[in-house]
């Protein structure tokens, strides 16, 4: 810690939720990985853009169970062009569920097989390495109830509108 | 030959001259703003009865300031469901989500928002709705991290 340069904080942007400097949590040597995925060129142009920030959920019904051992998918409309920056999951069963999202216009998968909702939630928006452009902004998204109890679960898409 | 008894005055304006463009620290780095910044937190306490929903829930944001939310975080002693909206008055979710998929445990690592959301001086600020998922009384408190923006 000692020869880490240090940085004037009159030149930090505080305004930017998204600057690692800001969130002690976000530093490269507390979580390397999300620095580097926020400190990618798109991620900055983003955080400087008059974009706007929204998350998608499925099912976005709030009174929405899963079945046991059952699926549920959902097509979202997200607005205008979408950049996909990272997910959010939570499951009520401890089973979790498996999620998987897919660019519903190419039908490209984000995760190469479905994973575990704990593998899909950081704290809790587990970023993408690099934000997923989606145009038009349609998004698919996959759950399948693990446990063998009906399941309260969400699965949450979090992505910022480019603003005209 | 007439003297005036009173010197000639200017004509006067009853309009002021309208306000400037609103300067941000990323678009006009260079000039110098008209305005103050300094870290601000927006507190929402409450507690929801057994499965009590409640909807547009102000959190009001001081009149002498502007506020920038950046992030948020805070604490429970149940599960609940939660919206807010942004600035501009729309959603900020698509639907009700879990809690634990938005808001963050940590002051240290609060959920971030970003590119943030501006909330004039004086506005309701983030309205919540708020649908508390237990059957007993739930402790809720959020707090809303960011930026004060002072006029000068």
């Amino acid at each position: 810690m000692s020869n880490r340069p240090w940085i004037d904080p009159r030149l930090i942007d505080w305004s930017d939720g998204l600057n690692p400097l800001k969130i002690p949590a976000f530093r490269p040597d507390a979580n390397p990985f999300v620095y580097a995925s926020l400190q990618e060129d798109i991620t900055q142009q983003l955080r400087a853009a008059k974009g706007r920030m929204t998350v998608s959920a499925a099912p976005d019904d709030q009174s929405a169970i899963i079945p046991a051992l059952a699926t549920f998918e959902q097509t979202l409309v997200l607005g205008g062009v979408s950049w996909l920056i990272g997910f959010s999951a939570h499951s009520q069963q401890p089973e979790g569920f498996m999620g998987q999202a897919t660019v519903t216009s190419t039908g490209e998968p984000i995760w190469s097989q479905p994973l575990w909702s704990k593998n899909i939630s950081g704290r809790p928006i587990g970023f993408l390495a690099m934000p997923h452009l989606l145009d038009p902004g349609q998004l698919t998204l996959r759950l399948l109830n693990l446990s063998a109890a009906p399941n309260r679960c969400q699965l949450c898409a979090w992505t910022i509108e480019e603003a005209l | 030959m007439l003297v005036p008894h009173f010197p000639a005055r200017a004509p006067v304006l009853f309009f002021e001259a309208p306000p400037k463009e609103e300067e941000t620290m990323t678009n006009n780095a260079n000039a110098a703003p008209s305005y103050v910044e300094e870290a601000a937190n927006y507190v929402f306490s409450r507690t929801l009865a057994a499965n009590e929903a409640l909807t547009r829930l102000p959190v009001l944001i001081a009149v002498d300031s502007d506020f920038l939310l950046t992030g948020i975080h805070g604490t429970k002693t149940g599960d609940y469901l939660i919206n807010f909206r942004g600035a501009g008055g729309r959603s900020f979710c698509n639907a009700m989500i879990h809690d634990a998929n938005l808001v963050g445990t940590s002051p240290s690592q609060p959920t971030p928002i970003g590119p943030a959301e501006s909330y004039r001086a004086g506005s309701s600020g983030p309205m919540l709705d708020l649908t508390n998922l237990t059957g007993a009384p739930n402790n809720v408190e959020i707090v809303f991290s960011g930026i004060r923006r002072l006029r000068l």
